[in-house]
């Protein structure tokens, strides 16, 4: 017994450390699964309470850019309404609703953003009581941002387009080619679009847009642009780099996206027991 | 006496975190370079603490820095692990006379070179176990390596600032 004792004061530092450790990775491994409910994350009240108060604060600083992208906004909006005024009415031929109001927009402030790690995550103003599922579509005015990934009551966390566990089904604009968006990390200005076919020819400066193969983001909407081009001699696939259009750097405010009819074609996906066509 | 070192200690640990969490964490140079200086807690606590004690702290404190930038448990597995090589690695480093009653690890008390290599192979074990846990993968080890060479040197240099400015340049047994 006394050996024993003796021993264990002989490693207890060893004890206690394999210990700490043994807490931590748990720590670390219930982070890293999937809509595991985590108590270290920022959309948790505490340090999401304390983030909105900062952001309260340091929200001005970026007041004349916003001011800019809303006008912009606006501008962009207004073209759209003047389409729309000519829109033959709802009694016609045409169906009930469009693609484009099949989707809601819930606006949200970013309260915590980062770009420079693996795995970036930023967290926002809106959970569960405003309507924030996981899966939903985030998104501003320029671009797709990323996908929710854990919902508090009053807080979300959402996977940044710069995470290299976010991969997003998108598409070739000119000729309508398929591929997957995906940061391979490092760079927050380039994230690759793999698996696009050889035959789509993709050029420095064409737009990539997602694809509506998914029911996350509305059809045809602006993710990046392309910037660097190579052609694999041996595959069929080029290689293709891309500029995100959102700036994640600088991101305030975004919309959450949620198709009405989700649900729906959700469980009669998976009634027919096909492998899910969501984005992950 | 580890009685007299628990307030000034509480009241650093609470100022660094807090500039760690909100100003450090929110910073990056270049794209890849995360300053961090809650190591240096762990790192400057006095050369006689009992082990038990040192790992506990940083336990704790990567615990905070995790809480409040959604990193799982990273900090504190990173930091623990440089706490508990800490004990190794100062009696390697232990000069001919050994070290004083109480001492401080500053370069203040130890001399320049010893804290240079103190501190850098300290933030080596710390910032390449917190980046492979962050990259979750050991492919691409090549990059991760340069995050944790450009990070240390980024966190050094900010360590050196911080100190030659703050602090007063006399021995210190606090």
């Amino acid at each position: 017994m006394r050996n024993l004792l003796f021993l264990l004061s002989k490693i207890h530092a060893l004890l206690l450390f394999i210990v700490l450790e043994i807490i931590a990775f748990s720590l670390i491994s219930k982070s890293h699964t999937y809509q595991g409910a985590s108590i270290s994350n920022t959309s948790n009240w505490f340090t999401g309470s304390f983030y909105n108060f900062s952001e309260n604060y340091t929200q001005y600083f970026g007041l004349r850019n916003e001011n800019i992208a809303l006008q912009k906004e606006n501008a962009r909006l207004r073209g759209q309404l003047k389409y729309f005024a000519n829109y033959p009415k709802q009694d016609s031929i045409y169906p009930k609703r469009d693609s484009l109001s099949s989707y809601i927009y819930i606006p949200a402030k970013v309260i915590n953003n980062t770009i420079y790690k693996t795995h970036n995550f930023i967290t926002i103003n809106k959970g569960s009581n405003d309507g924030i599922k996981v899966d939903m579509g985030v998104m501003n005015s320029n671009g797709v941002v990323g996908i929710v990934s854990k919902v508090s009551d009053n807080y979300a966390l959402v996977m940044s387009i710069l995470n290299t566990n976010t991969s997003i089904s998108v598409k070739h604009k000119k000729s309508g080619a398929f591929g997957n968006f995906k940061w391979k990390g490092f760079n927050p200005t380039i994230v690759n679009v793999e698996d696009m076919s050889k035959t789509a020819n993709v050029k420095k400066g064409d737009t990539i847009v997602t694809s509506g193969y998914s029911t996350i983001f509305p059809p045809d909407f602006p993710i990046a642009i392309a910037k660097n081009v190579k052609t694999i001699k041996e595959s069929g696939f080029q290689k293709i780099e891309t500029t995100p259009t959102a700036d994640i750097n600088k991101i305030d405010y975004v919309y959450i996206v949620e198709k009405i009819e989700k649900m729906e074609i959700d469980s009669l996906e998976s009634e027919l027991s096909k492998p899910q066509l969501n984005d992950r | 006496m580890t009685g007299r070192y628990i307030f000034p200690n509480t009241i650093r640990f609470i100022l660094v975190l807090l500039l760690q969490v909100f100003v450090l964490n929110n910073i990056n140079l270049f794209g890849w370079a995360s300053p961090m200086v809650y190591p240096f807690l762990i790192l400057l606590l006095p050369i006689n603490l009992p082990v038990s004690i040192v790992l506990l702290s940083a336990f704790f404190a990567g615990y905070t820095v995790d809480f409040w930038s959604n990193g799982g448990g990273i900090h504190a597995a990173s930091l623990t692990l440089m706490a508990f090589l800490r004990k190794p690695l100062l009696t390697q480093l232990m000069p001919q006379s050994g070290y004083e009653k109480d001492e401080l690890p500053t370069f203040v008390n130890q001399g320049i070179g010893w804290f240079f290599i103190y501190s850098g192979i300290m933030l080596f074990i710390h910032h390449l176990m917190y980046f492979v846990l962050e990259a979750y993968s050991l492919s691409n080890f090549g990059l991760t390596l340069f995050r944790v060479l450009v990070s240390g040197i980024v966190s050094i240099m900010l360590y050196w600032i911080v100190s030659l400015t703050a602090l007063p340049n006399r021995k210190k047994h606090r």
